[in-house]
């Protein structure tokens, strides 16, 4: 049994070697006047706070998604399976026929944006966004822009599954976003993050240009 | 009057009810910042910091989430942020003798003696078993309630504290062995 396996169902009261020290910890450290007076004055000077619908409900919204969809609501027989599956699979085969369509008319090489750079051809900039996820099963992309909704902008593999990756066309502007890793909420690696996480969401920033005529 | 009640107040335009969540909590993020900044000065900017910032961000705070909790969630990372900004500036955790004040309980030398220790062993704790210690044995936050303010998992934190915990029981117990 690991170190970690010894303290999981344990919730210690402070040990009694410790009792002195602890009492000496939690006396108060007093609170000086002036300090007080300059800290009410400083959020005086502030514009009034407003209720606005913050991130962390959007992500405890998410979080409530993400936890229902592990649980499986149903369970399906073998041949119901089987008559899915292959719905499944026609349905896939006429999507990537209507995706391959649009990208012969549409598409042209290379002008997929990287990092926060405009790209040409969108009505507004198109993003990549990309993720060194290897292993993972399922990657989608998060954030103000799809309502945290984490099944609104899965993420493609590469060849050798490492990669996964997304563009999208996005308003200029800032925009708070986050990769959900086979149900985990994980912050961009590559880009700055956001202040947001003050409130404990893993969150990164994106600033989207303009795009030039 | 709850705290949610006082920040729907404010909510509404009561500036007092501002104040009154300072005078609840500002005592409690003073000693927390104090003790895992050592320093009275970098505590007092880290509480300020999280006093205006929850200000700003009261439209966004949850009545299902306790005040408090929600609080510490900014001021811890005011301090890491804080401890940062100092490590970057080169500065020495333990000798400071205003932090070892401030830990005053008595007026005795043996308090006196007591409490500089304390310090002293508290600011050798690895940061993050500092924090854990600190949310767990003085400010006696839940482990669930730890999780939700520091982004860890409820068995990372309880290792935390158990670490901490030896540490700070060998620190101390060697110093009272070289006094006798």
């Amino acid at each position: 049994m690991s170190d970690a396996d010894d303290v999981l169902d344990c919730d210690p009261m402070t040990p009694a070697s410790l009792d002195g020290a602890v009492r000496a910890l939690r006396a108060d450290v007093p609170v000086r006047g002036e300090w007080r007076d300059a800290l009410l004055r400083e959020a005086a000077a502030l514009p009034a706070p407003r209720r606005t619908t913050p991130v962390s409900r959007r992500v405890r919204r998410l979080g409530e998604f993400l936890r229902a969809a592990r649980r499986p609501a149903w369970v399906l027989s073998p041949s119901a399976g089987v008559a899915a599956a292959l719905l499944c699979a026609a349905l896939g085969a006429g999507v990537a026929w209507g995706v391959m369509r649009r990208a012969e008319s549409a598409a042209v090489p290379g002008d997929v944006a990287v990092a926060s750079a405009p790209a040409s051809g969108w009505a507004v900039p198109a993003v990549r966004f990309a993720l060194t996820a290897p292993g993972a099963s399922r990657v989608a992309l998060v954030g103000d822009f799809n309502g945290w909704n984490p099944a609104a902008t899965p993420l493609r593999a590469s060849a050798d599954g490492r990669t996964w990756s997304v563009a999208l066309p996005l308003t200029p502007g800032r925009h708070v976003y986050a990769f959900v890793v086979d149900g985990s909420l994980t912050a961009d690696p590559v880009a700055p993050r956001a202040a947001d996480e003050d409130f404990g969401t893993p969150s990164s920033v994106i600033m989207v240009a303009e795009s030039s005529p | 009057m709850t705290d949610a009640m006082l920040v729907r107040r404010v909510l509404d335009g009561d500036s007092r009810a501002f104040t009154a969540l300072v005078d609840r909590h500002a005592a409690a993020c003073l000693r927390f910042a104090t003790r895992m900044l050592g320093n009275r000065e970098d505590a007092e900017d880290a509480t300020q910091e999280t006093l205006l910032r929850a200000y700003r961000s009261l439209g966004r705070y949850e009545e299902r989430d306790v005040f408090r909790t929600w609080l510490f969630s900014i001021l811890v990372n005011r301090c890491r942020t804080a401890a940062l900004r100092r490590s970057r500036r080169e500065r020495r955790l333990v000798h400071d003798d205003a932090a070892l004040d401030t830990l005053a309980v008595a007026s005795s030398a043996d308090a006196a003696e007591l409490r500089a220790e304390v310090a002293r062993a508290v600011a050798t704790l690895e940061p993050e078993q500092r924090e854990a210690f600190l949310l767990k044995h003085v400010e006696q936050l839940s482990y669930e309630e730890m999780a939700r303010v520091t982004g860890a998992g409820v068995s990372a934190l309880k290792m935390r504290v158990k670490r901490a915990c030896e540490r700070m029981h060998v620190l101390l117990t060697e110093v009272s062995d070289v006094g006798r």
